[in-house]
């Protein structure tokens, strides 16, 4: 597993269009902060721009980020072909790739937060009485969230891909289920008490918990157990049975 | 001898059809086993079962003398199965680093002794997208190579390769065989370049082996005749037949005569023609090739169709 990380890494840090990401996301929190600092009568201290702001940004980007890194992870029929032939498992390669998505998501997250609290504290002022490390504190606690939001999301992307081959149809299959049907599910579960349960596997459910502040343990653990098992599961059969 | 490959009665079913039906073949150490047919004979069919990426509907397959764990037998083997595909946006150097290291190959050197070894060393930082289907072949090779493998596996590995190119790929190919004492299970449909090359051959078609049999074997089945090209292919036949009384022959359609026996009489048989005056053009001794023996034993109207 270390050997397929390893490899994965190599690839990952090589590849163009991630750096690109990068750099579009940078200049997303970049642009954020100069609308914050333009717009708005009340003067906006570093702790508002970090909490109202960004954590909402990077909490909604989680969702982009299981979807645009699931489609870097997932590779071409012709690569599998290659590891298979070389006797890799199966079973490594798809749980290789979920954890390279993970460290992939988290990495990339740790990294645009640092960067916010840097710009942060270097645009913004600091509120009166407020202190900056425990400001900072609480925005890391707050992407800590994001990273266990990522777990259930990321095994969403990557079940799909691998149930669905074509990348451009899993990330749209990816939006559809997990963000277009949650308000249509949400409401139509007022009528019906099923909907109402499967409402609570939705990830969108916890990340809205999380956008509130009120995130609660049992219930994550139970989208996440409950989304693990089932795109796992659809995911790993679907690449067990096919032929390569 | 080890035997590294055997399969016995091995079955795919793809629904109702059989891509591959009751396949038994033995692949001993430091062979060179080709495996003649068709599109569609089951040839890849049957590499794909041996490396892995689909799965047998019955029979046996053993790997290295183990049925079980057979995953781990597998790195044993380098194999090339269709065109090989690898990043695009890589150039063939940084492919095979991914592969290195997903591998866990500590030796960095690897990497540049492979694409040397396949005539990649100048093209090794080109782009793969830009790479000819010849030079993704050659980085398969490359890539099968890297492992050191006791057994390589190469599902027509000759595809898009120039004619000068498949001279080198033969003689690399011989060359690890004897002296990296690489066992290689290779299949083409150019069954010209095949005879060239394998030391056993298992000949398949729709799915089933028809025969398996050592070169030796194949030349002895392989039926000599001597080829006879005359201005007058008629009056020669009637002189072969009545003075000198010979039976079996064949005429085919642009009048060359192919005669099965007579092969110590060469010198009488060009002697009797001249003195006829029928117009000697060419006189050959030659014998069927592997093409040849194998569209006889498949045989009917399919022979047409490869013609």
């Amino acid at each position: 597993m270390l050997n397929y990380l390893r490899s994965e890494c190599y690839r990952h840090l090589r590849q163009r269009s991630l750096w690109l990401f990068f750099l579009f996301c940078l200049a997303v929190i970049v642009m954020c902060a100069w609308s914050f600092k333009k717009a708005g009568t009340a003067p906006i201290t570093t702790e508002r721009f970090l909490n109202f702001g960004l954590t909402s940004i990077l909490l909604l980007g989680a969702i982009i980020f299981s979807a645009v890194f699931s489609a870097f992870v997932h590779k071409e029929r012709g690569i599998h072909v290659q590891m298979i032939s070389s006797g890799m498992t199966r079973g490594r390669i798809f749980f290789g790739d979920y954890v390279s998505l993970m460290l992939m998501t988290v990495v990339f997250a740790a990294v645009l937060s640092g960067i916010s609290i840097a710009v942060g504290a270097i645009v913004f002022p600091k509120s009166a009485g407020g202190n900056l490390s425990l400001v900072a504190l609480d925005f890391l606690k707050t992407i800590g969230g994001v990273c266990l939001v990522l777990v259930p999301w990321n095994a969403m992307a990557l079940g799909l891909n691998y149930l669905v081959p074509n990348k451009g149809a899993a990330i749209t299959i990816f939006f559809a289920v997990g963000l277009i049907s949650y308000p249509i599910v949400g409401a139509l579960s007022l009528r019906h008490e099923f909907l109402t349960v499967l409402l609570e596997f939705y990830p969108m459910t916890h990340l809205e918990m999380l956008l509130r502040h009120s995130l609660q343990a049992k219930e994550f653990t139970v989208c996440v157990v409950g989304n693990l098992a089932v795109w796992f599961g659809l995911g790993t059969i679907a690449y067990f049975r096919r032929e390569l | 001898m080890n035997v590294f490959v055997r399969t016995d009665n091995l079955c795919k079913k793809y629904g109702h059809t059989y891509a591959l039906r009751d396949a038994s073949i033995e692949i001993h150490q430091g062979d060179i086993y080709g495996i003649v047919g068709r599109n569609g004979a089951g040839k890849s069919t049957l590499m794909k079962l041996i490396t892995g990426l689909t799965e047998r509907t019955a029979g046996e397959l053993e790997l290295f003398g183990q049925t079980e764990d057979l995953f781990k037998q597998r790195r044993r083997i380098g194999a090339i199965v269709e065109t090989p595909e690898f990043f695009p946006y890589f150039s063939g150097e940084q492919n095979l680093e991914y592969f290195r290291r997903q591998r866990g190959i500590v030796d960095p050197g690897v990497v540049e002794r492979a694409l040397r070894q396949v005539g990649l060393a100048d093209a090794g930082r080109k782009k793969f997208k830009a790479y000819s289907l010849g030079m993704k072949q050659r980085l398969g090779l490359a890539l099968a190579l890297m492992g050191e493998p006791d057994v390589l596996v190469l599902d027509e590995p000759v595809n898009g390769i120039d004619p000068a190119g498949i001279v080198e790929m033969r003689h690399l190919l011989l060359r690890l065989n004897q002296e990296k004492h690489i066992t290689i299970l290779i299949s083409s449909h150019i069954l010209a370049e095949l005879s060239n090359l394998a030391t056993r051959f298992a000949i398949i078609d729709q799915g089933v082996i028809l025969e398996e049999l050592s070169a030796e074997e194949l030349a002895l089945k392989s039926r000599a005749y001597i080829e006879l090209r005359t201005e007058q292919p008629r009056r020669a036949v009637a002189i072969l037949e009545r003075d000198l009384g010979f039976t079996q022959f064949l005429v085919d359609a642009h009048g060359q005569i192919r005669l099965f026996e007579g092969f110590d009489q060469l010198g009488a048989i060009s002697q009797k023609l001249v003195q006829e005056n029928v117009g000697l053009l060419g006189m050959e001794q030659r014998h069927d090739s592997l093409e040849d023996y194998f569209l006889n034993l498949i045989g009917g109207g399919r022979h047409a169709q490869l013609s």
